[in-house]
């Protein structure tokens, strides 16, 4: 069993030795944010998969990793080359542009129309500032906790989720919600 | 930044961590978005499929075998049809000699006979012993390798420790193993241990290696634009030089100029809103490479290591906090890296920084005004890449 408040490297090492408690620990911790980064570049039908296929790769790969404490931005760059990948994947197969991109992330799963007008305010601003912010509001992380796995200064992680709200505001008063 | 301290400072403690008054507006799109959050754990029955596939994969030398025997006989076959149909190549036919193994693969290269699954043109690594005089068949494009330590290994089997590694063929080496590739005669590679490199073209127009993950030091002594190293989010041209390259399994690396310098160019299949422009890397800079977003913005090596992370941070994730660090902390002999940011698509107010830094140590060039400068006209940023690179050579080097 993994002990509480193990570090991402000692979880890291743990899975390494094959401990997949130690795995479901890190995914615990680094898929919400994975799934955000997911979803802010690939339609949310693909977004779990994305995630999945990451952490897959992640449990192969793992002993590529150099640094175990580095674990969460490897897990979350795979995460995004994977849903980047998608997209463009997407794109030679003559799927929706980049100009459609939030229209084709939205084209899925998403429980009511005021839900989707909001993801779609939300994917329209900056890949700094959606995924930030899906980070926080829908995946519930709050500032420090996503300064931490993102490693992001908190610092930036304020800035982002200040600057990108009030982004999101305009955008949402505009369209008259 | 003044602007960015004055944004943290309007970071509601709701919005921040929940704490505090609830803020109604979000506290509905949190609602709203809570019915999407990712929920479940690890796939385990994806992983174990997937170790399954990987095994398969590198299984396939207990398959091969028979099925190189089967090929070998049937390649032999083919042969003597030819021997008999073309008297003319007879003398390129290998002998049926206890020597000739190396021949039989040879032939198994140029044989049309579908394997199962491996590529119809599959090449291996031909080992150059005692033997490698025989002249029967023109050796396959490739480079000749030798290891400096340990045994390399070659499409999956063992290469021995000199020989050719063919064009398509992947050359590994161990953790104990180091290899030295040839580049015809102008210049070598050393492919460092735990690396994965390939052979994708080797002629009098263009030398071009694959490095799938690794590291790997290139010294060349060529005419511009002759050798290339791909990965698989960059592509580093040599413009006369001798540099280091390591990139991970997704790409993700870094390239570091010890002379001369490499251009360092996006790889083609990006779409052309994610595409950076060619980056030029001179003697003493670096460039990370981003498996996403290509080549990062060149920096001279000599820099804190915290300016080198804070770059990174914005060339990986476009964290314009760390971009406003790194202006901050740029001096008049960083022109390379300011040149970078002005030319790339950060937020404009960061851009403007950047020149007003360049404008404080280089005038202007004709047809670069501020205003198209910041437009990023072509021609305008052409024009000060032409005035700042002699900086980037005399002056800035460390």
């Amino acid at each position: 069993m993994n002990a509480p408040g193990a570090t991402v490297g000692e979880l890291v090492l743990r899975a390494r030795a094959g401990h997949r408690d130690a795995f479901d620990a890190l995914y615990r911790r680094f898929a919400g944010a994975a799934h955000a980064i997911a979803l802010s570049s690939a339609p949310a039908s693909e977004a779990h998969d994305i995630v999945q296929d990451a952490f897959v790769s992640g449990w192969s790969h793992l002993d590529e990793l150099r640094e175990p404490d580095a674990f969460g931005g490897w897990i979350l760059g795979i995460a995004r080359r994977r849903a980047v990948d998608f997209r463009r994947r997407q794109k030679r197969r003559g799927g929706p542009t980049d100009e459609l991109r939030e229209s084709s992330a939205i084209a899925a799963p998403i429980p009511t129309p005021e839900a989707k007008e909001a993801l779609s305010a939300i994917l329209a601003l900056s890949e700094t500032y959606r995924e930030t912010l899906l980070m926080r509001l829908m995946e519930g992380m709050s500032g420090p906790e996503i300064a931490d796995v993102t490693g992001m200064t908190p610092e930036s992680v304020r800035v982002n989720l200040c600057r990108g709200m009030k982004l999101l505001r305009e955008r949402l008063d505009g369209g008259a919600r | 930044m003044n602007e960015s301290k004055n944004d943290s400072d309007d970071v509601t403690p709701y919005l921040w961590d929940r704490t505090g008054e609830v803020e109604p507006d979000i506290e509905q799109i949190e609602d709203l978005l809570a019915p999407m959050r990712l929920s479940g754990g690890v796939d385990w029955q994806r992983v174990d499929d997937a170790a399954v596939v990987v095994r398969a994969a590198k299984k396939p030398r207990s398959v091969v075998v028979p099925l190189f025997a089967a090929t070998l006989a049937i390649a032999a076959a083919f042969a003597s049809y030819l021997v008999a149909r073309e008297p003319t190549q007879v003398a390129e036919t290998p002998p049926a000699t206890p020597s000739s193994e190396r021949s039989a693969e040879a032939l198994v290269v140029k044989s049309a006979v579908p394997d199962n699954g491996v590529a119809p043109e599959r090449l291996t690594c031909a080992a150059l012993g005692s033997d490698s005089q025989w002249p029967a068949q023109p050796a396959p494009a490739g480079m000749r390798f030798r290891a400096a330590s340990g045994t390399p290994m070659c499409d999956g089997g063992t290469a021995g420790k000199d020989g050719l590694v063919p064009k398509g063929v992947w050359l590994e080496t161990d953790a104990a193993t180091s290899v030295t590739l040839d580049v015809a005669d102008i210049g070598h590679v050393d492919v460092a241990p735990g690396s994965r490199v390939r052979v994708v073209e080797t002629n009098d127009k263009e030398h071009r290696l694959e490095l799938g993950r690794g590291r790997l030091h290139a010294k060349i002594d060529a005419p511009p634009r002759l050798f290339f190293v791909d990965t698989k989010a960059a592509t580093a041209i040599d413009l006369g030089c001798e540099y280091e390259m390591e990139v991970d399994a997704e790409g993700a690396g870094v390239l570091k100029v010890k002379l001369g310098y490499v251009e360092l160019e996006p790889p083609t299949a990006a779409s052309p809103e994610e595409r950076r422009p060619p980056r030029l890397v001179p003697r003493g800079a670096e460039c990370i490479i981003d498996p996403t977003h290509g080549p990062g913005t060149p920096v001279w090596s000599r820099s804190p290591e915290s300016l080198r992370a804070d770059l990174a941070r914005f060339d990986r994730a476009g964290d314009a906090v760390a971009l406003a660090r790194v202006i901050d902390a740029l001096g008049p002999k960083d022109t390379l890296t300011l040149f970078y940011i002005v030319a790339s698509r950060a937020p404009e107010a960061e851009r403007a920084a950047a020149l007003g830094k360049l404008l404080a140590v280089q005038k202007a060039p004709a047809g670069a005004s501020r205003a198209r400068t910041l437009a990023l006209e072509r021609k305008a940023i052409q024009a000060w890449r032409e005035a700042l690179e002699p900086r980037w050579f005399p002056k800035e080097k460390p």
